[in-house]
């Protein structure tokens, strides 16, 4: 594509008025789904056309965008997003969490701390975390009208009498500001509690299904869960074999077609930030 | 010793290089022009046309090209253009009765004011292929012209049914409510009018709208259809200008108009009479066309107290669904690296297996 | 209202000049709105050179200019209801104003407005966020007042909330405000302007006055 002739950041000035409006109100209401009249994007839909308009929206001359898919910033949509930034709007781009003040992301929050500074954009597939239990948006309108969550709790109880526990592992339901029941995206659970009374705000764009909405700083953002059976996170007994990081989400690679595996950061800045700084891992198999 | 991939971004390039090179295909074989997929392919321009909501034969001809011939691809292209472009206004509503007819048959009445005109139809053409058309060069034999040219005004068929109060009246939106919604612009908020679910039909994926307007002739949502009237011609598109404040013709446009006639059952407000699905689209389609009509009286199941349980009659589920773009962009969404939530699926996995095997060794 | 604004600032056919670099100047507006309606009661000083018809502050003309356009219907308190205002706005963003509040997405007033607050659109159940945002010029914006905020956007660590000084506005208005609360997810969003200074309170935040307002 030949980003000549379009406006800075692809769209035009009314289109990311409308959205800028969407996103004030989103903001205003955490937690809740406002409509939006998403535009078709030169991307294709479930590849981060709401991620790209909300990012769009807000991304002014000096800001400096990091974008990750998966947690890794050289992942190919996640190149292909911030390359697409880089060609219409010419911003600076980086790899560095700390030093980037919009982060896009698909599927991760980084493992460092955000900051009042920063911005953290979710592309999201299917904004609605009632879509499971009731496919109609008609329907699921009114449940969160009138606050009528009893059936999602029904739903994450009979895994528990099933199986012992919730079986979700991702795109774990949350609650906002103790009102609106919200899908984080399809991050892991396990990133779920940096979502709480998080430093930084977050937006939220789902392109196909034209919705905005947004947790703004230091709100409460609750897991849901159940007295006897608290929400808990994955964990590993592993490191991470190349930064021997403990703390952070692992991600599993076969290294050969007998199976075997090491596991590594997902946040491949991250792990690349405790090398410099002189961690070790065990280097995985050899 | 384990080194994460790099290099993203030159794969990429790479990868562009490489669909550059397989869409140009055999460099001996000379390039194809705009010109020639416009006038030989014509079928598949008006389909990229209609569903990609732009009427510009050269780009949709340039989105076919650049496609390799995919047309869902095509689409996506010339809508991605498309929502680039500034918004005027809306047009006047197209007077399909005063279009320049070049086929129009109906299979309520054997005969009709204006007549039936076949047309260019592949209706009653035998599917056999013809080996002459592998031979590149030979013109075909003009077809002879009629003695008399069609009458400039043809009646629509439903119309001449209105006479008797036989046919619903057909009564357009409400006329305060200003311009009709803008499915491209304004998020969908469901239940729609049935102007904006025409508006999703005139998008929708032909495929899935054919087996939408298929399941109702097989008794999922039967709402004994009639192909009123089929017609197919060039209409005038006016548009108001607001500092002239009256209509001017901006362009004149092929598009395929369909008419079905459903019978009604009646109810406790309406005696018996008969209903319509419509269907309209860009240039010659009959199979889209009327395959929306079916849909669209199908989604008026409720308005009309009948029974809405088949899936052609649910317009979340109809309109949610029929958009090309929306559909292919999400089923191949699944391409993209999913390995973050696949370890919490593969955590999850384990931990259930584990407590299951260890019941099963206590019992 | 403190200060009007550059008045040397540029004329263009008798119509005062808009956003200098239009995508350029919203954006920076729109962040600077972003961020006050993120973190509410943080005042955040415009560095816009603008120079608004009197008595539209320099503030409040760059919420508007950023933000309305043709689907956004303005509705502006009597003591704003004059043609140079309506013109301007008309002129440079294409809003039409609008005499119903109930249909306003921005209303804009000079101090509290002479209408119950429910007289805006607060939005529906369903759809909470079809409400009108109420732009309200004050006399005096500064931090560390008597007003304590609290709620989403405001941490609540060793100091309880968030204290701001929102001059000219009567105490009537904070009783009226807070028994909208109810009424959530429905609700009014305000932005407080003052000059080239803004601030915002969501639907979502607390005010409570400590010591004695006005």
């Amino acid at each position: 594509m030949n980003a000549t002739g379009y406006n800075f950041a692809y769209l035009d000035e009314q289109t990311k008025r409308m959205i800028r409006r969407a996103i004030l109100k989103a903001v205003a209401i955490p937690g809740y789904q406002v409509p939006f009249g998403g535009r078709e994007m030169p991307l294709p839909y479930g590849w981060g056309t709401g991620g790209i308009q909300v990012t769009a929206s807000i991304i002014g001359a000096d800001d400096v965008l990091k974008v990750i898919d998966q947690g890794a910033d050289d992942t190919t949509n996640a190149v292909n997003i911030r390359r697409f930034f880089a060609k219409t709007a010419g911003v600076t781009t980086t790899e560095h969490t700390t030093d980037a003040t919009i982060i896009q992301t698909r599927h991760r929050i980084p493992e460092v701390l955000l900051s009042a500074h920063q911005t953290i954009v979710y592309q999201v597939p299917t904004p609605e975390p009632l879509r499971w239990i009731e496919p109609r948006e008609a329907e699921t309108r009114k449940m969160h009208a009138l606050t009528e969550y009893g059936i999602m709790h029904v739903g994450l109880y009979e895994d528990i009498a099933r199986f012992g526990r919730v079986t979700t592992s991702y795109n774990y339901p949350v609650r906002v500001n103790a009102r609106y029941v919200m899908s984080p995206s399809p991050i892991p659970k396990f990133d779920n509690p940096k979502m709480d009374q998080m430093d930084a705000l977050q937006l939220f764009g789902a392109g196909r299904e034209k919705r905005v909405y947004a947790i703004p700083p230091h709100t409460s953002v609750e897991s849901l869960d159940f007295e006897d059976h608290p929400f808990q996170i994955e964990t590993w007994e592993e490191r991470c074999a190349l930064c021997d990081a403990d703390d952070s989400f692992l991600d599993e690679v076969i290294t050969d077609d007998a199976g075997t595996r090491m596991h590594v950061c997902s946040d491949s800045d991250y792990c690349r930030d405790r090398q410099e700084a002189g961690h070790v891992g065990d280097g995985g198999p050899e | 010793m384990y080194v994460a991939v790099k290099g993203g971004e030159t794969a990429i390039e790479n990868a562009e290089k490489l669909l550059a090179e397989e869409r140009r295909g055999n460099p001996d074989v000379p390039e194809i022009s705009l010109e020639q997929i416009s006038e030989q392919l014509s079928l598949s321009v008006d389909r990229v046309m209609a569903e990609g909501s732009l009427h510009d034969r050269k780009l949709a001809s340039l989105a076919i090209k650049q496609a390799r011939g995919d047309l869902v691809e095509a689409i996506f292209l010339l809508r991605a253009y498309r929502t680039t472009l500034p918004r005027f206004g809306a047009s006047e509503p197209l007077d399909t009765a005063q279009m320049a007819i070049q086929r129009r048959v109906s299979a309520t009445f054997k005969d009709l004011p204006g007549g039936q005109i076949l047309g260019p139809s592949f209706d009653y053409t035998h599917r056999l292929l013809d080996f002459d058309l592998a031979e590149n060069g030979a013109m075909p034999e003009p077809a002879p012209e009629a003695d008399t040219p069609v009458d400039a005004t043809m009646p629509r068929v439903a119309d001449l049914l209105g006479e008797e109060g036989l046919i619903e009246r057909e009564i357009p939106n409400d006329q305060d409510a200003g311009e009709p919604l803008d499915l491209t612009r304004d998020a969908a908020r469901f239940p729609l009018d049935r102007a904006t679910r025409m508006q999703g039909l005139a998008r929708g994926d032909e495929g899935f709208l054919l087996s939408l307007g298929y399941s109702t002739q097989r008794g999922y949502g039967r709402n004994h259809p009639f192909a009123g009237e089929i017609r197919l011609g060039e209409a005038s598109v006016e548009f108001i200008p607001e500092e002239l404040g009256f209509a001017i013709e901006i362009a004149d446009i092929t598009v395929t108009e369909c008419q079905m006639v459903n019978r009604f059952q009646g109810s406790d407000e309406i005696p018996a009479q008969f209903t319509r699905g419509y269907g309209l689209v860009f240039g010659h389609n009959e199979r889209k066309a009327m395959s929306a009509a079916l849909v669209d009286r199908a989604l008026r199941a409720e308005e009309l107290g009948e029974a809405t349980d088949a899936p052609a009659q649910d317009q979340e589920f109809v309109l949610s669904h029929a958009d090309n773009v929306e559909a292919s962009g999400f089923v191949q969404h699944l391409k993209l690296p999913h390995y973050v939530d696949f370890q919490s699926e593969l955590i999850t996995v384990r931990a259930l297996r584990a407590e299951a095997l260890d019941k099963q060794a206590a019992e | 209202m403190t200060e009007t604004g550059d008045f040397s600032a540029g004329f263009s056919d008798g119509l005062r000049t808009g956003l200098a670099n239009p995508a350029e100047d919203a954006q920076g507006i729109f962040r600077a709105a972003l961020d006050a309606m993120s973190r509410p009661g943080t005042i955040i000083t415009l560095n816009q050179e603008l120079a608004p018809p009197p008595p539209l502050g320099t503030a409040t003309a760059a919420i508007l200019l950023a933000l309305a356009d043709r689907d956004t219907p303005v509705w502006l308190g009597t003591s704003l209801s004059n043609p140079d205002i309506s013109g301007f706005l008309r002129f440079h963003t294409g809003a039409a104003v609008t005499t119903s509040p109930g249909a306003a997405g921005f209303a804009v007033t000079e101090g509290v407005p002479d209408l119950p607050l429910d007289a805006f659109s607060l939005g529906e159940d369903e759809y909470p966020d079809r409400s009108t945002t109420l732009i309200m010029q004050v006399e005096d914006l500064s931090s560390d007042g008597p007003i304590v905020l609290t709620g989403p956007g405001i941490e609540t660590g060793i100091e309880i909330g968030r204290r701001i000084q929102i001059g000219g506005v009567a105490k009537s208005f904070w009783s009226a405000r807070s028994n909208l609360s109810a009424l959530f997810p429905r609700g009014l969003d305000l932005f407080f302007c003052s000059g080239n200074r803004l601030a915002a309170l969501p639907r979502t935040t607390t005010a409570k006055i400590t010591e004695t307002g006005e």
